[in-house]
C-alpha cells in the first residue's frame, strides 16, 4: 500500500520531471514528439475528468434543490440551462439550413444553432456584465485605499493620481510634465518592482518544482 | 582511331539529353526571362557572386536552416533580394521569400507609427511569414534585413557579424496542398480564394457541398525544412522590379541534434543552483533548530481568520484561481489547502473549496479528506464542499460571490493564480466583512488584492507557505537555500551592470545563449 501512496507518485512526479528537464535540453524531434505527446495525455486527462467535474457540480446542486437550501432556485436554474443546452448540442439544429445534424457532427461558432444562440445572447453578454462591474469596484477598492491617512497612503495618491491624468489626451494640455512623469513612474519605479516580483516567482518556481521533484514537498500527497 | 560505334551512340545519347529534355518541358523555354516572385529557369542565367552560404541550424531538431551572405554596397531603400529554394537540384527554383532593405532609422520610424517601439523582434517576419504575406508598400512595415548579429547564439558576439545578413529560414510554402474551399460562401473567403490562387499557393482548389463551409488561415500554407533532406537555395537582388544579379547555389541539410549546446550555461547554472538548494534542505535535516525563516504576517493570520470564523459559525472559503496543474502557483496552493483543512479539521469548521479546473478539483478532494482524516474527523468531510463551479471566469467569480453573499463568509482564502476576477472575489469578501487572505504570482492583481484582502501573500510567499505553516526543517532548509541563491544572482546582476556599464560585456555574454 506504501508503494502506491508514497514511492510510486514520487517516482512518477521525478521521472517526469527529469523528462521534462531533457527536453528542454535535447532538441532532437524525439524530444519535440515526445512533448507532443505529454501535452495529448494532459488533455486526454483532462477530458475524463470534465466528467467528474459536470457529476460534482451537479451533485452538488441537486442536493441543495432536494434539502431547499438557501438559493436552491438557482441550483434549479443551473439544472434547466444545463438540459437546454446539452439538448440543443445533441440534436444540432441548423437554422441556416433547416437540418439536424445530430450529435456526431462537428459543429462551430459560425452555426446557427441553439448552442451559439444561447452562448451569444446569454453567456455573452451576462460576462460583458459581471466584467464591467469591475470599473466600479475599482472605484470603491481605490476610494478606501486611497484616503491620505499614513504618509505611505498619501504618496500612493499623488502616484495614483499623476498615472490616471497621464492616461487621458487632457493631462496633456495641462501640463507636458504629467504624461511624462505618468511614463516615468510606470517604466522605472513600477517596472523594477514588478521585476523584482518576477524575480522572486523564478526563483520560488525552481526551488518549489525541485522540492516536489526530490520528494522533500509530499503535501500535495496528503503530507505522508 | 576507331571508336565502337555503341560508345558513339551513347556519346550522342547524352548530348542530346538536355535538347530532349528541354523539349519535353514545355513550360520551360530556352528564353524565359526571370520575374521576381515567379519560379525561372536557373541555367539561363549568369551567376553573381552575392556570397551567400546556407548552413543547418545548429542546436535544433533539424528543421531550421541559417542562410547568410555579406551586406553589399547597392542596398538601398527601394531594393529587395530575393531568396530561392528548391529541395532537388533541378534546374528551377521556388521563389520563397522576398526581403526589403530598410535602414534601421527608417525601421524605427515606421515602428513608431505604429506604436511599437524600437528594436522589437516583431520585424522578424521572415521567419514566420510566407511571401504572400509580406508587407505591402506603404501599409506595414517593411523589416530591415536582419544580420547575423541578431542570432547571437549561432554566429557569436564578433564584431564582423554586423557586415552579414543573416536569415532563418523554418518555413516555407508547401507545393502538395489542395484546399478545399466553398467560393460563394463570402467576400473574405472569396478575396482568400483569389489570394491563393494568385500566389499559387495551392495546386488545386476544390469547392465543397453545398451548405458546406471552411475557415482558412493562410498560415498553414506552410512547412517546415525536413530534417536529414537537402534543400538548395539562391539568392537574386531585385531592383525596381528587375533582378539585377544573382548568387551561386548554396546547400544545407537540417540535421537533428542531441543536446542544445548554447543551453549549456543554463544547465550549469540550474545544477548550481538546484545542488544549492538540496544542501540547504540536507543540512536543515541534520540541524533542524539552526533555520530562521522571517516572519510571514499572512501566514501568521491564518489561525486568527479561522478562530474568528470558528467564533462566529461561519464557513470558510477557500477559492482556486482559474490557474491549472501546471502552474507552480497552483501546486502551492494546494499544499496550503491541506495545511489549512487541518486547522479547520480541529476548529470542527466548515470549508468550503470552489474551483475552477477539474484536476484541481479532484486533487483538492484528496487533499482536503487526508487533512480531515490526519487530525482525526474523517467525518467532517463533505465531498459536495470542494466542488467544481465552472470553467468560465466571470461565471465563476458571479456563482462564488453570491454564495458568499448568501451564506455570509467569515473567512475567505484567495490562493492560486488569478486574473480579473481577483477583484470582483475580494470585493465581495470585503463587503461580507469577511477576514481575506489571498496569495498569488500574478503580479498584476497583487495591487486588487492588497487593495481589498487583510493580508497578501506576494508571489514568492506562497512558494514558501507549506515550508513556513509545517516548520518541517527539510522544507524550512530548500526555502533557505533559495534566499541564499536570489543573493546569489543579485550579486551576479550588480557585478554584470557595474561591468556593462564600463563596456566589459564578456561577464554578461556568460549568462547569454552560448555559441558552437
Amino acid at each position: 500500500m506504501r508503494f502506491f501512496k508514497f514511492y510510486l507518485p514520487i517516482s512518477l512526479a521525478f521521472a517526469m520531471a527529469i523528462l521534462g528537464i531533457t527536453s528542454v535540453f535535447v532538441p532532437h524531434h524525439y524530444s519535440d514528439n515526445f512533448q507532443k505527446e505529454t501535452v495529448v495525455w494532459f488533455r486526454v486527462l483532462g477530458g475524463v475528468t470534465m466528467f467528474i467535474g459536470a457529476y460534482s457540480l451537479l451533485k452538488v446542486h441537486f442536493n441543495r434543490i432536494r434539502r431547499q437550501q438557501k438559493g436552491w432556485g438557482y441550483s434549479a436554474l443551473l439544472y434547466a440551462f444545463f438540459i437546454t443546452v446539452i439538448t440543443c448540442a445533441i440534436v444540432n439544429y441548423d437554422t441556416a439550413t433547416g437540418k439536424s445534424k445530430g450529435p456526431l457532427e462537428a459543429r462551430n461558432m459560425a452555426t446557427k444553432d441553439g448552442v451559439n444562440w444561447i452562448f451569444n445572447a446569454i453567456q455573452r453578454p451576462a460576462s460583458a456584465t459581471q466584467y464591467s462591474l469591475l470599473g466600479f469596484f475599482i472605484c470603491s477598492a481605490a476610494y478606501r485605499t486611497f484616503r491620505a491617512k499614513t504618509v505611505e497612503a498619501a504618496v500612493l495618491l499623488v502616484a495614483a493620481l499623476i498615472v490616471m491624468l497621464g492616461q487621458v489626451p487632457l493631462s496633456a494640455t495641462i501640463s507636458g510634465a504629467i504624461p511624462w512623469m505618468s511614463n516615468w513612474l510606470l517604466n522605472w519605479p513600477n517596472m523594477a518592482v514588478k521585476r523584482a516580483i518576477l524575480f522572486g516567482i523564478c526563483v520560488g518556481s525552481v526551488g518549489t518544482s525541485l522540492r516536489v521533484m526530490f520528494g522533500i514537498e509530499r503535501s500535495y500527497m496528503g503530507g505522508d | 582511331m576507331n571508336r565502337h560505334p555503341g560508345f558513339i551512340a551513347a556519346l550522342s545519347l547524352v548530348l542530346m539529353l538536355p535538347a530532349a529534355r528541354s523539349w519535353a518541358d514545355p513550360s520551360a523555354p530556352a528564353d524565359a526571362k526571370p520575374l521576381p516572385g515567379t519560379t525561372y529557369d536557373l541555367s539561363a542565367e549568369s551567376l553573381t557572386g552575392l556570397g551567400l552560404q546556407a548552413m543547418d541550424k545548429p542546436n535544433d531538431n533539424g528543421t531550421g536552416i541559417m542562410l547568410t551572405w555579406p551586406r553589399q554596397g547597392w542596398e538601398a531603400p527601394n531594393a529587395l533580394y530575393q531568396v530561392l529554394m528548391g529541395d532537388d537540384l533541378a534546374e528551377r527554383l521556388d521563389a520563397l521569400v522576398d526581403l526589403k532593405v530598410i535602414d534601421a532609422a527608417r525601421r524605427d520610424e515606421l515602428l513608431g507609427q505604429l506604436g511599437a517601439g524600437p528594436g522589437q523582434k516583431r520585424l522578424f517576419w521572415v521567419q514566420e511569414t510566407l511571401a504572400s504575406e509580406r508587407p505591402k508598400e506603404g501599409s506595414a512595415v517593411a523589416p530591415p534585413m536582419p544580420l547575423r548579429s541578431d542570432y547571437p547564439a549561432v554566429f557569436g558576439f564578433k564584431k564582423e557579424n554586423d557586415g552579414y545578413h543573416a536569415i532563418e529560414m523554418i518555413k516555407f510554402k508547401r507545393d502538395d496542398l489542395v484546399l478545399h474551399i466553398d467560393r460563394e460562401t463570402n467576400d473574405e473567403t472569396r478575396k482568400l480564394v483569389k489570394e491563393v490562387e494568385a500566389r499559387g499557393l495551392v495546386n488545386q482548389i476544390v469547392p465543397l457541398g453545398e451548405g458546406e463551409t471552411t475557415k482558412v488561415d493562410l498560415k498553414q500554407f506552410s512547412d517546415a525544412p525536413k530534417h536529414d533532406r537537402t534543400y538548395y537555395f539562391a539568392l537574386q537582388r531585385v531592383e525596381a522590379g528587375v533582378v539585377t544579379g544573382r548568387s551561386e547555389i548554396a546547400s544545407a541539410v537540417p540535421k537533428d541534434n542531441w543536446f542544445a549546446w548554447h543551453k549549456l550555461n543554463l544547465l550549469i547554472a540550474m545544477f548550481v543552483l538546484g545542488i544549492i538548494i538540496m544542501a540547504f534542505a540536507w543540512i536543515a535535516r541534520r540541524n533542524p533548530t539552526g533555520l530562521f525563516i522571517r516572519r510571514i504576517g499572512g501566514l501568521e493570520a491564518v489561525d486568527e481568520a479561522l478562530g474568528r470564523a470558528a467564533e462566529m459559525g461561519k464557513p470558510v472559503f477557500f477559492c482556486h484561481g482559474p490557474g491549472d496543474l501546471s502552474a507552480v502557483v497552483t501546486i502551492s496552493a494546494i499544499n496550503l489547502l491541506g495545511k489549512i483543512a487541518e486547522r479547520v479539521g480541529e476548529y470542527g469548521i466548515r470549508m468550503k473549496v470552489t474551483c475552477l479546473d477539474y484536476l484541481v478539483m479532484q486533487v483538492s478532494q484528496e487533499m482536503v479528506r487526508d487533512a480531515y482524516t490526519r487530525v482525526g474527523r474523517p467525518d467532517a468531510y463533505n465531498d459536495d464542499d470542494v466542488f467544481f463551479v465552472t470553467g468560465d471566469t466571470f461565471a465563476y467569480s458571479a456563482a462564488v460571490s453570491g454564495m458568499m453573499m448568501r451564506e455570509k463568509a467569515g473567512t475567505a482564502f484567495f490562493f492560486g493564480r488569478f486574473g480579473s476576477e481577483s477583484l470582483l472575489l475580494s470585493e465581495t469578501g470585503a463587503v461580507t466583512k469577511a477576514i481575506q487572505i489571498a496569495g498569488t504570482d500574478s503580479f498584476n492583481q497583487i495591487p486588487f488584492f492588497i487593495t481589498t484582502c487583510d493580508y497578501t501573500l506576494i508571489a514568492e510567499e506562497m512558494y514558501a507557505a507549506s515550508a513556513y505553516l509545517s516548520r518541517e526543517p527539510r522544507l524550512v532548509g530548500a526555502v533557505k537555500g533559495q534566499d541564499v541563491v536570489k543573493a546569489i544572482m543579485m550579486t551576479i546582476i550588480v557585478v554584470g551592470a557595474v561591468l556593462v556599464t564600463f563596456g566589459f560585456m564578456g561577464f554578461a555574454h556568460l549568462f547569454w545563449p552560448l555559441t558552437n
